[in-house]
């Protein structure tokens, strides 16, 4: 008895130590004994699942450099393109003239979702987009109309470098006008911080962001959620991309295929972003 | 009658003036330290990693401050180190070469150059960082040397300008003294001039120390990122920490990140509160006992 005990014992910490260690070390290893640098710069929602990955690879590696910078989706290309940093991230495809342009590769690994947020205390949680596009063109000011209390709607937006506001205005408003009297916010964290404290806000953050600060409104019916998002059902979303000047090779090529890898698609989930693998 | 109204309207104005000086900056601090000292913690700066293991750079701080008051040490250093020899030797040259005609010339371009909004600096340190790029070597890009070099350009006309005016701010008998006894020039400046004036060029340095602590705009365009751990070459990225507290001022994304922007506020204050003391310390080291002290008569 004791002796079967201790063989189930014996095979189940080799199967542990069999699955354990290709399970911890896999992605990485490619990167063992290289040294070198990856510059990245770009889109500003890609920096966090960037941090952690390079965390993960320089940790492992202390010979690699890899350095983040901001900058916006623009930038990214430009930069990309200009040959001044090896990954250039953007919130959105790059065109085709910029394509062609630059000769750009591009690589999706997360899809993120835009949605209309409010401030927990209001009771007006679903909209239709008819409604959504009103509200941001000023034709509807007043919560009332919507169903809520009698109270003025404040409008928050992003400013026009930003991939966010870009994917929202496009596929949410359909290109709608956004009214002039609209609040601008810088980021994510800074629409959080205005929704929550302003009990009459409606706004729009990354799905990824969202938490109890905020309420998410559910459009046409189906509410902003990563759920929603990696179902399709929720359509406004848009891909996460790096994009590389010709063919990746050596520590980008590495770092991107890291990126695709079970590892990296795990970091993508951690940080609120859909994976594509 | 008239004259001691304005005269006592003025003593009113000039002290609420101070007051709100003091003011102002006691609410900064005030609101700073509210804001602030609750984040601040071994966590904000080395994060996860044991302080010596950092310190000694066996580990890599990947969570924490570290890596940024690294780098805005490393630039502060090496730009004031690049501006200081040539900042001095103009304001030599202006005090004590130059003709009338030559210090109005020079003296203009330096006050045009000391008038250049920061940005405008960033913003050709860029362009030269991409001209090299482009058309001498394609692995050169914007990177620490270029941002020390710029904020180089931008502190040079405070050295120059006040390396010109504590040395003509010497006495004719001082500056004449040693010439009269049979100095040479270069004698004269060398062991009479600058010593005794160097109590004002210190001053000079001092305030190019806080300017190159706190400029953001000029290594926002010319090498800082996000991350990029410890500086470890002139050509590579660095992380500072004004661009630390920009970046997460307007990108931050929930409100601990916020938080540690305060403490990154705080820990650059006292950066510069440190660097400040070092070289008020320098001062009085060597300016103190030999310096103008000694030639004033209740020295």
């Amino acid at each position: 008895m004791s002796c079967k005990k201790n063989i189930m014992l014996v095979v189940l910490m080799v199967a542990v130590t069999f699955f354990q260690v290709p399970a911890q070390a896999g992605a990485i290893d490619p990167f063992s004994g290289l040294s070198g640098e990856i510059r990245i710069s770009g889109g500003t929602a890609h920096i966090p699942v960037m941090k952690e990955a390079a965390k993960q690879i320089m940790r492992a590696n202390p010979e690699i450099s890899i350095s983040i910078a901001g900058g916006g989706s623009g930038v990214g290309i430009k930069q990309v393109g200009e040959g001044i940093v090896d990954i250039g991230n953007s919130g959105r495809a790059a065109t085709d003239a910029e394509v062609e342009k630059y000769g750009l590769k591009l690589f999706k690994w997360a899809i993120d979702g835009v949605g209309a947020a409010v401030n927990p205390g209001n009771p007006v949680t679903s909209l239709t987009k008819a409604q959504l596009k009103d509200i941001y063109s000023g034709k509807i000011t007043n919560w009332k109309d919507l169903g809520g209390k009698d109270a003025p709607i404040t409008v928050y937006t992003r400013d026009e470098s930003s991939g966010t506001r870009a994917v929202f205005w496009k596929k949410a408003l359909d290109k709608g006008d956004i009214v002039s009297s609209a609040n601008f916010v810088v980021s994510n964290g800074a629409m959080k911080t205005a929704i929550a404290n302003d009990p009459n806000a409606i706004g729009y953050v990354s799905v990824g962001h969202m938490d109890a600060s905020v309420a998410g409104v559910a459009l046409d019916g189906v509410p902003p959620t990563i759920d929603t998002v990696k179902s399709g059902e929720y359509k406004v979303a848009r891909g996460l991309y790096s994009n590389t000047q010709g063919d990746p090779s050596g520590l980008t090529k590495l770092f991107i295929a890291y990126l695709l890898s079970p590892e990296g698609q795990r970091i993508v989930v951690q940080k609120g972003f859909v994976p594509v693998n | 009658m008239t004259i001691r109204i304005l005269g006592g309207c003025l003593r009113v104005f000039s002290w609420g003036a101070v007051l709100v000086l003091t003011g102002s900056v006691l609410v900064l601090l005030g609101y700073l330290l509210v804001k602030g000292v609750p984040s601040l913690g071994r966590d904000l700066i080395f994060g996860q990693v044991d302080v010596l293991d950092a310190v000694l750079l066996k580990k890599r701080v990947f969570d924490g401050l570290f890596p940024a008051i690294a780098g805005t040490l490393s630039v502060v250093a090496l730009s004031v180190g690049l501006a200081v020899p040539v900042g001095v030797c103009a304001g030599i040259y202006m005090s004590e070469f130059a003709t009338v005609f030559q210090q109005r010339v020079f003296g203009l371009m330096f006050d045009i150059l000391a008038g250049i909004p920061s940005i405008v600096i960033g913003l050709f340190g860029f362009s030269g960082a991409i001209f090299i790029h482009k058309y001498i070597s394609n692995d050169f890009r914007p990177c620490l040397a270029v941002s020390v070099a710029a904020l180089a350009f931008l502190v040079l006309p405070y050295i120059t300008r006040t390396t010109q005016a504590a040395m003509q701010g010497l006495s004719i008998q001082i500056r004449q003294a040693a010439l009269a006894l049979g100095a040479t020039r270069v004698q004269n400046i060398f062991y009479v001039l600058l010593p005794r004036s160097f109590s004002g060029i210190l001053s000079g340095i001092i305030l190019a120390i806080g300017r190159c602590a706190e400029d953001t705009a000029v290594i926002m365009l010319t090498g800082v990122v996000a991350t990029a751990g410890i500086p470890g070459s002139l050509l590579g990225s660095y992380e500072a920490l004004p661009f630390y507290i920009y970046y997460i001022s307007s990108q931050y994304t929930d409100a601990a990140e916020l938080m540690s922007g305060y403490g990154a506020a705080i820990i650059l204050l006292g950066v510069c509160a440190v660097l400040f003391f070092l070289a008020f310390l320098i001062k009085r080291h060597l300016a103190g006992p030999a310096g103008p002290a000694r030639g004033r008569f209740h020295g």
